[in-house]
């Protein structure tokens, strides 16, 4: 079953010679996009446009905090981390999908592929708002988490500017979501930070790190990067639930 | 002299000096049926039959469209862009889109229909088309066809309400064009909640 898990989650062809976590994975990477319109501003605290999130592996590769395991960095599982962790690859390898949020079309925060995404930016609300799934994450600017939180999906974010960094910070979670589509978990306890800077050409790179105690063993980090697309264009109106089709769903099998 | 300069300020005001929509709006004082201006529901051309209500709240996820979607649960946000009015709703986390300049490309029919916006002074008119047959005007089986078009007239009214007067013009379904007024009140805050619908629908469960 360990041996098996790292072909099952072995990158896709089309990021078979991408490497993880790296802006050189933007060079053999070619959006479906119109014509350009519209540069990305210089201004580097204006990240508002369009973007198509950089593919990268279905499971995160820690650039601080991982752990080595057959010749590549994986989070740090802890013991209850790595329970859940493996079970969800078990049934993969067995060939029963676990029912994950995004399948079953419930909010998600993972790492996200091939997924264009839109920035909406105000001076107290930024909206990172995804095609797929229509997931709209919500941040909240100078302003601090509610002292009382009803858990959800994606948590309740604040952000601030530090320099020309966003830092956003996560709590809140209802610990059903998975941090990618391997499978790696996430509890209730879990808190994210993310900071959030904008290269030449309108790159944003966005560096989480996961502290959840539940899961891990400690903090680690994964970078993900957003390659801008110069374009005022236009979303599919993607709604999950009516296109819902179970049928390669399998049965829900309980955690173990 | 003061009115002499009072007027200078106001014609010196920038095109972009536009009232600002952004925050959180609950639609107030709707019952399940869309209704015209006298009260009354809109009388259908002979021959269409009033719509079976398929969506259910409890057990459905499927979308429910423009304008149904402002009898659903819930507030919604506006975020208000030079290029774009996004409509963030918290019922199913559905979102609606005013596009202020045209897009390229061939528009598909949609739940919630192509949107395109203008300044008219201090209102937002909204053109909206292109949906599809999949929903109702309202929770009470108004039907629609493919043919709907909508012009909405968002503007603030002096009680710090925003007011979306609709006209309603679809010549499969009904006589003549009619209009209704949905009412929006502000709301503290910029949250919304995460209606995640699969689970809300499936109890407990899981």
């Amino acid at each position: 079953m360990v041996a098996g898990w790292l072909g099952a989650f072995a990158p896709t062809a089309a990021c078979a010679a991408t490497p993880a976590n790296s802006l050189d994975s933007w060079k053999s990477f070619t959006p479906q996009t119109p014509p350009a319109v519209a540069p990305a501003s210089n201004d580097p605290r204006d990240i508002e446009g369009m973007y198509m999130v950089v593919p990268v592996d279905q499971l995160i590769h820690p650039i601080t905090g991982g752990v080595s395991f057959k010749g590549t960095i994986i989070p740090p599982f802890s013991a209850a981390g790595a329970k859940l962790f493996w079970y969800r690859i078990a049934a993969h390898n067995q060939g029963v999908v676990v029912p994950d949020p995004n399948s079953l079309c419930d909010p998600s925060w993972r790492i996200r592929l091939n997924s264009r995404a839109q920035v909406l930016q105000t001076p107290r609300l930024i909206v990172f708002w995804y095609e797929e799934n229509h997931d709209a994450r919500l941040i909240q600017m100078n302003d601090r988490h509610p002292t009382k939180l009803k858990p959800s999906y994606l948590g309740d974010s604040v952000g601030h500017w530090q320099g020309n960094t966003l830092v956003v910070d996560t709590i809140g979670f209802n610990g059903k979501d998975w941090l990618d589509f391997a499978g790696s978990p996430e509890s209730a306890k879990a808190h994210l930070v993310e900071r959030i800077t904008k290269g030449p050409g309108g790159w944003i790179t966005d560096i989480t790190t996961v502290d959840d105690p539940v899961m891990y063993t400690h903090p680690f980090s994964y970078a993900e990067h957003w390659f801008y697309q110069p374009v005022d264009g236009d979303f599919d109106e993607e709604v999950c639930e009516n296109n819902r089709d179970t049928s390669g769903i399998g049965p829900l099998v309980p955690p173990p | 002299m003061k009115k002499l300069l009072l007027l200078f300020l106001v014609m010196a005001l920038p095109a972009w000096a536009h009232p600002d929509f952004t925050g959180r709006w609950q639609p107030v004082g709707l019952g399940a049926q869309i209704l015209m201006l006298n009260g009354q529901a809109p009388p259908l051309l002979p021959g269409v039959a009033r719509a079976a209500p398929d969506h259910n709240e409890e057990t459905s996820c499927t979308a429910p469209g423009t304008p149904r979607i402002f009898f659903e649960p819930g507030s919604f946000l506006i975020v208000q862009r030079p290029y774009q009015v996004l409509f963030l709703f918290e019922y199913q986390r559905l979102f609606r889109r005013v596009f202020m300049h045209k897009l390229g490309g061939e528009i598909d029919p949609s739940f919630m229909g192509y949107s395109l916006g203008h300044w008219e002074g201090d209102t937002l008119v909204v053109e909206t088309s292109i949906f599809n047959t999949e929903t109702t005007l309202d929770r009470a089986g108004t039907p629609h066809s493919d043919a709907l078009a909508l012009t909405e007239r968002l503007r603030l009214t002096r009680g710090g309400m925003l007011e979306d007067l609709m006209t309603v013009t679809d010549p499969k379904v009904f006589p003549r064009a009619w209009q209704t007024r949905f009412t929006f009140e502000k709301q503290s805050g910029m949250r919304i909640g995460e209606d995640a619908c699969p689970d809300r629908v499936a109890g407990s469960s899981r």
